[in-house]
């Protein structure tokens, strides 16, 4: 059990049945997850004649959206080694979160191997060696749970950012209150200060719970 | 008026300007509950680990955040028309005074007996002495006896404006055209600020209110010298 979680354990995810290939380099990969990518099939043929409409509209979006897995891409756990000819995760077989059982398993397009494998895993599963039993994780599967539930490091590059543009922020308002702001006022002067504040207090302008009831008149201080 | 670093309101000279204050204190402190329960349940929701997001069925609870929301709201609702009410109240008012708005200064009118009328202008940055406040001096402030319920007939030369002394928790729209009226009452003496709260062009910041209560005496002795 715990040589099988082992084995599951967060690793690049490499490509383990045969998927749609290169066949239609401008689909976006399954780390950007564009929800108008919504594929005809699961396996759509190379034979794409009968897709030329929305192929179009397809080409004209990907001139917009930009390739690559972007900076969520880079960060995520098989970003920037995840390869091109994965499927948008847009129906139900691809695991999220919340729905970490999917209706239908990750792998439909399976190879010789996999199918004996299948077969076998009709009988006792105590038959099954550890090999075949991560085998056959990875055809219902795309990821496993530690992997799905891996942390990224976008925080990072987000904070980053942000400070960054503090930075810059603070350096405007700097320049502008050396060259753009005008004359403070004789009034905040500390001297004028300190007779408006003896002005307020012989009027006993809020003397209930403000200023003047903070002054103690018969000690002239401040109220301890 | 407003001192340094002030947080809340100015403490209240007239009695209704008091029950605002505790109103608002009331209100506040729901406002609080009801925030920091929020937050506390955002703060929950980001942080777990539970996935499970298909409930279809929770009865109890969806009657509690309906029904408890209505009770709050009646419990704000029902102070804050008492004090509407209160506002309204008969006050038989000794005195009545007539503020007109100009561009950009108040004029006031006494006109019970004699008449009496002067125009009230901010007194310029340059012009101030020592230990004034900025922005809110003016040349004649509105003289008035304390402890004197007072009528105010409010009204506008030109643009709107608004008629506006936040100690007393008066603040009325100054509408050319119409006579719009409320009632003042001071319980202590001394000056009390306040600015024109209704855009009314480029110096509509530097127009304020100024009033000054006095005890009876001092008002009769200050009308007279004045006519």
């Amino acid at each position: 059990m715990a040589g099988l979680k082992q084995a599951l354990q967060p690793r690049v995810v490499a490509l383990r049945c045969r998927r749609q290939p290169s066949s239609f380099p401008w689909r976006r990969t399954a780390e950007q997850g564009c929800p108008l990518f919504r594929p005809r099939t699961q396996d759509p043929s190379p034979n794409c004649s009968d897709l030329t409409g929305e192929m179009l509209s397809r080409a004209t979006w990907s001139l917009v959206l930009r390739r690559g897995p972007g900076i969520r891409g880079t960060h995520s756990p098989g970003g920037a080694a995840g390869g091109q000819g994965k499927m948008p995760p847009y129906t139900n077989h691809c695991a999220q979160r919340y729905y970490p059982m999917p209706d239908e398993p990750f792998c439909t397009d399976l190879s010789a191997e996999q199918r004996v494998l299948k077969e076998k895993e009709k009988g006792s599963w105590t038959q099954l060696s550890h090999a075949e039993k991560v085998a056959l994780y990875r055809i219902q599967f795309q990821q496993t749970f530690a992997e799905m539930n891996q942390s990224s490091n976008e925080w990072k590059t987000v904070t980053g950012c942000v400070f960054f543009f503090m930075g810059i922020t603070a350096l405007m308002i700097w320049w502008m209150r050396v060259y753009v702001f005008p004359e403070k006022p004789v009034t905040l002067t500390d001297e004028w200060k300190a007779r408006q504040l003896q002005r307020v207090l012989d009027m006993k302008s809020n003397p209930v719970q403000g200023l003047a009831a903070r002054w103690d008149y018969a000690r002239r201080e401040w109220r301890k | 008026m407003a001192y340094p670093y002030q947080l809340g309101f100015q403490d209240a000279t007239s009695p209704v300007m008091e029950e605002l204050l505790h109103f608002h204190d009331h209100t506040l402190m729901i406002v609080f509950l009801i925030s920091t329960l929020v937050l506390y349940l955002i703060s929950l929701m980001l942080s777990t680990k539970l996935t499970h997001t298909n409930t279809m069925d929770a009865q109890e609870i969806e009657t509690i955040w309906t029904v408890l929301p209505a009770i709050i709201l009646i419990m704000i609702a029902l102070p804050s028309l008492r004090i509407l009410y209160m506002m309204d109240e008969m006050n038989n008012p000794l005195l009545t005074v007539k503020t007109m708005g100009h561009q950009w200064y108040w004029s006031y009118e006494y006109t019970d007996y004699e008449e009496l009328n002067f125009d009230s202008y901010m007194i310029p940055t340059t012009e101030l002495k020592p230990g004034e406040l900025r922005l809110l001096e003016v040349d004649n402030r509105l003289i008035l006896p304390m402890e004197t319920p007072i009528r105010m007939l409010i009204s506008s030369e030109d643009v709107l404006h608004s008629w506006a002394v936040p100690s007393l928790g008066l603040k009325t729209d100054a509408i050319p055209g119409r006579l719009n009226q409320t009632t003042l009452m001071s319980l202590r003496p001394g000056l009390f600020y306040g600015q024109c709260s209704e855009i009314c062009g480029s110096n509509h910041s530097f127009m304020p209110i100024v009033l000054e209560m006095v005890p009876l005496k001092s008002f009769e002795s200050w009308s007279s010298s004045m006519l």
